[in-house]
């Protein structure tokens, strides 16, 4: 009886460290790939674009004076402007449109202060508007172009045109991002950055 | 990897089973052991007085032959394990890799969790809108680590003129480490409502403090977990000196900060919903 079970766990082990050996290079080559695909989604997350920077010439009793420059996705700059404004901070407003993919495209649509409301905001669109198609999306592939050209038609220039024939599932929000003191400083740069999931953050250049 | 390689098992034994298959599978290998065997009989082979016995010479086969036989099973058995003991090191390794690729696997699954979570903040419902005069019901909420959800800590109306409503918010984004470990959760509180007629020197604050917590972090000791209300409290005052510290702020880990404001053409009764991102900043939903 003693020998049966010898034998018995003899062949399980035997048997035991064939299977191991033939399925361990599928294991590790699977964890391997799970390993870097989560590393990639991670650092997609993580991953920014800086579409709008504004640099602080000057600052007297609520008076502004700023450099704002709009970037394109590819990082060239698509304008420049020098604007003065009344009031201590200036407020970014932005256009935000979400697909479920984490996918978030957006559109910067007006500046104001604190002490401007934002109806009587500069707006924005004309500075990187190039024949109706937002220019900070120049250079990307043409079937993404005509897609943010209609999104960019519906959300901004308010255009009645239908969006169902892309079959996404679209979220859009308007987001202002300004200084938490309510003051910017004056020869600091600030910058405007957008996640993929559509989160907006706001930071000192550099910081 | 994708390869088996068996090599790697046989190649530590190949020299003892290259003996085995010598000693045991050729003719010359089985006249040593004959002869071996044959030198030991002789030898057990004396008498006392010290001269050959053929009694002693056929007991002795019979007994030394009987031994070899009945030991060879074992021998075979010691050989194998011996050879699975040496062909398992490898394997080990290739387990202990295995289990570390695991854990970063479970590492980086909790970080892009982390780095995913949404914690709600406000629920807003424009409950009239007349005369230009937009009103809102707003409901807080807070997230509970005992209960591992957002819970909603206070309702309150708030009226503001205009036709949009921005809902400003203090938002306290912690470095990718702290939200990737799950140590820390960015922050974002409800501050203030201004207008698109009504600029923000002069909007309505919606941070209800009370005793230095604002509304949206109040939390019922029974809805902490591993501190009490006392410590909690603390916490909170730490995270609104940090919000007036740019200092303060850098050394409890915070990557960025900033307020944040979150537009709403009401439509009446419809339910909005503010969310704080694990990448940072806010979310309408």
């Amino acid at each position: 009886m003693k020998l049966r079970y010898f034998l018995i766990f003899f062949c399980f082990i035997i048997l035991l460290v064939l299977i191991i050996y033939i399925i361990n290079p599928q294991i590790e080559s699977f964890l391997i790939e799970r390993k870097a695909s989560l590393e990639n989604e991670i650092e997609t997350l993580k991953s920014e674009f800086v579409f709008i920077s504004f640099f602080v010439n000057s600052k007297r009793e609520e008076l502004v004076d700023f450099t704002l420059t709009i970037y394109g996705i590819d990082g060239s700059t698509v304008d420049r402007q020098r604007l003065v404004m009344d009031g201590n901070d200036i407020f970014i407003e932005s256009k935000v449109i979400t697909t479920k993919n984490n996918k978030a495209i957006v559109f910067p649509i007006k500046v104001f202060s604190d002490i401007i409301p934002s109806k009587e905001g500069k707006s924005l669109v004309p500075f990187y508007e190039k024949d109706e198609f937002p220019a900070i999306y120049t250079g990307v592939e043409t079937k993404i172009s005509n897609f943010i050209k209609d999104l960019f038609e519906f959300y901004v220039l308010e255009k009645n045109i239908s969006l169902k024939r892309y079959g996404l599932e679209l979220k859009n929000m308007d987001v202002v991002v300004h200084q938490l003191s309510g003051n910017v400083e004056e020869n600091k740069e600030y910058e405007c950055l957008i996640h993929p999931d559509g989160s907006i953050e706001l930071r000192e250049k550099n910081e | 990897m994708n390869n088996i390689d068996l090599s790697k098992i046989t190649k530590p034994v190949e020299s003892l089973i290259g003996i085995f298959k010598f000693l045991f599978f050729t003719l010359w290998g089985w006249i040593i052991i004959i002869f071996i065997l044959f030198i030991v009989i002789i030898a057990n082979s004396k008498n006392e007085k010290g001269y050959f016995s053929f009694l002693k010479f056929s007991s002795s086969l019979f007994e030394k032959g009987f031994f070899f036989f009945s030991n060879l099973f074992q021998f075979f058995a010691g050989l194998i394990i011996v050879w699975i003991l040496i062909s398992i090191q490898p394997l080990l390794k290739d387990i202990q890799e295995m289990v570390s690729l695991y854990k970063d696997i479970r590492n980086l699954e909790m970080a892009l969790k982390n780095l995913k979570s949404e914690r709600k903040l406000l629920e807003i419902i424009p409950v009239s809108f007349e005369d230009n005069e937009m009103v809102f019901k707003i409901k807080y909420f807070a997230y509970s680590p005992l209960k591992g959800e957002d819970i909603e800590t206070g309702e309150r109306e708030c009226k503001i003129y205009g036709r949009k409503a921005y809902f400003d918010f203090i938002v306290l984004n912690f470095d990718y480490a702290l939200i990737e470990s799950g140590k820390s959760i960015n922050i974002a509180i409800p501050y203030l409502v201004f207008s698109d007629t009504i600029p923000f020197e002069n909007g309505v604050n919606i941070l209800y403090e009370m005793e230095g917590i604002p509304l949206s972090l109040k939390l019922d000791e029974g809805a902490l977990f591993l501190l009490n209300e006392v410590d909690y409290k603390s916490v909170i005052k730490k995270i609104m000196l940090a919000v007036k510290d740019k200092s303060f702020a850098r050394k409890t880990g915070i990557r960025t900060y900033y307020s944040e404001a979150i537009g709403i053409s009401p439509v009446l009764k419809k339910k909005y919903t503010i969310y704080s991102t694990g990448t940072g900043g806010i979310l309408l939903k």
